[in-house]
């Protein structure tokens, strides 16, 4: 089945801002053999497939949670049993109930993060995201805007999407709480050099 | 046993269906062969998922208007300089029409416009090293030039953290004040019907209103300015609270000082939209301190009214503020 557009909404609203802090809870235990894409993925599939999520009052813990079973799943599974990840697991629920970061203040973040995002594309995959994001064009009527062929267009899209995947859901505010650091640490000069060994891990 | 196909692959299989997706309709064969792919390993429903999702959020990039350029979000360390933009915007402009002469377009540069919609505090990184934060339904025009730094204030409220570059002056329009600054700190507010208040957090500010005599503002100064000369110049003193005060919507905040209720009501109506505190008429003149949320007139008429006794009523909307029965 493919998840219907509710949810996409949901899961970009609710959960997205949330990945970066769960990657670096997850990154912070050295578990053998596991990894934290999988992990992710999984989660994404676990929230994808409810048939309701209207009883989830609060979705980063939700997220966490998920993920941490999966985890447990894993660890069972593989059986190999981390020291670290056990004595670490009952900070889990404290860690993603703590203050969530100011939704306020991540709303107004959030503009300026996409444009960061978008920012860093490679040129040619960055014009056609702001084509299509920014100016609201259809893959059509960017593929006539830019001179391209529309399989290009699409080409430009799968490639940049895995690039903002990258950039948006890397922990990118170091490893302090919730600070604002997030937005310096976008000011390092570290703009395509990440780009292409993402994938790769 | 198959070799596990790792994470990367399949977020890149799930990033092609989605941006396939986002073309056009799936035909009925494709709709077949994503179903099953997707059936194959529960990561790739999930990898899918959040390729759709991206997509989805990116729909937001949408405000940041026709006027985004990423070479505005590209900059990295804070170091003044010229940047490839404006570099290309000038040897464009000189490569387009060499023959009409580099220095008349080198005094005619294109114009950036940026906007803030309500509700939102934005921050832009302008290449020679300054930063400007617009505040709530705010609008400026840049242009620069090899001669001057000009930015003109439309509308709403801007603060400037103004990079030295001693060979090109910084200067801020807001109707016939012109304002000029070099390594300074200062922010600008024009709003209809109000006179432009300008105050200095650091630094000198020239402030010359149409062809009027030069005023220097320094550090911890106000003034208010009206486009009527016949009006004439309030300039005063003000402490770091004030300046602080002043500047708090940097944070999302709102800061008052013994402001009056329906002054306050118009602070957050910048925020919020019109109309969004309704004040009744007999409390306007109530004064209320405090530093509130700028997006929560909830919280503050919560709190006005508790502190005053009185009582908060919703219609539509609208928050009102009345008396006890």
């Amino acid at each position: 089945m493919t998840p219907p557009l509710e949810r996409a909404q949901w899961l970009a609203r609710m959960i997205c801002p949330h990945e970066p802090a769960l990657r670096r809870w997850l990154g912070r235990r050295t578990l053998i053999g596991l990894d934290i894409d999988d992990i992710v993925q999984e989660a994404y599939a676990r929230l994808a497939v409810l048939p309701e999520v209207d009883h989830i009052h609060n979705p980063r813990a939700y997220f966490f949670r998920t993920a941490f079973t999966i985890l447990v799943n894993e660890v069972r599974r593989a059986q190999i049993v981390p020291i670290d990840a056990v004595a670490q697991l009952d900070r889990l629920e404290v860690e993603s109930m703590a203050p969530t970061p100011d939704m306020e203040a991540e709303g107004r973040q959030e503009l300026r993060l996409l444009a960061e995002a978008i920012a860093q594309l490679p040129p040619r995959c960055r014009e056609v995201f702001i084509a299509r994001k920014v100016h609201g064009l259809s893959q059509r009527e960017t593929a006539a805007q830019l001179g391209m062929a529309e399989s290009t267009v699409e080409k430009h899209i799968a490639a940049g999407l895995r690039h903002l995947a990258a950039f948006l859901g890397e922990d990118r505010r170091g490893t302090g709480g919730n600070d604002p650091a997030r937005t310096s640490s976008l000011h390092q000069p570290e703009t395509e050099t990440h780009d292409d060994t993402r994938n790769e891990r | 046993m198959t070799t596990r196909e790792t994470s990367a692959e399949i977020e890149e299989a799930a990033s092609a269906w989605a941006a396939r997706i986002d073309r056009a309709m799936l035909e009925p064969g494709e709709q077949a062969a994503l179903e099953s792919w997707l059936a194959g390993d529960m990561r790739r429903l999930g990898a899918f998922a959040r390729a759709q999702a991206m997509m989805v959020r990116l729909d937001s990039a949408q405000a940041l208007g026709p006027s985004y350029d990423p070479e505005d979000f590209r900059e990295a360390a804070p170091v003044p300089a010229p940047t490839r933009r404006r570099f290309l915007q000038i040897g464009g402009a000189v490569a387009a029409c060499g023959a009409l002469g580099a220095g008349f377009l080198l005094s005619r540069p294109a114009a950036l416009d940026y906007a803030s919609r309500t509700g939102q505090v934005r921050r832009l990184a302008l290449a020679d090293g300054t930063v400007i934060h617009l505040n709530s339904a705010s609008a400026i025009e840049v242009r620069f030039s090899d001669k001057a730094r000009m930015v003109l204030l439309k509308a709403g409220e801007a603060l400037f953290e103004v990079a030295q570059d001693t060979g090109r002056p910084f200067i801020v329009m807001a109707g016939k004040t012109s304002l000029r600054a070099l390594d300074t700190v200062f922010s600008v507010r024009r709003q209809m019907g109000a006179a432009v208040r300008v105050m200095v957090q650091k630094g000198t500010v020239e402030l010359r209103r149409g062809e009027g005599p030069m005023l220097d503002l320094h550090a911890n100064m106000l003034a208010q300015v009206d486009d009527d000369q016949a009006v004439p110049l309030r300039v005063e003193g003000v402490d770091h609270a004030d300046v602080d005060s002043g500047l708090s919507w940097l944070e999302g905040n709102l800061t008052f000082r013994a402001a009056r209720l329906d002054d306050a009501a118009d602070e957050f109506a910048r925020y919020n939209g019109a109309d969004v505190l309704q004040i009744d008429p007999s409390l306007r003149a109530h004064r209320i301190s405090g530093a509130f949320a700028a997006k929560d007139p909830e919280g503050f008429a919560r709190a006005v009214a508790m502190s005053y006794g009185l009582r908060v009523e919703h219609e539509g909307g609208a928050i009102r503020i009345l008396p006890l029965p």
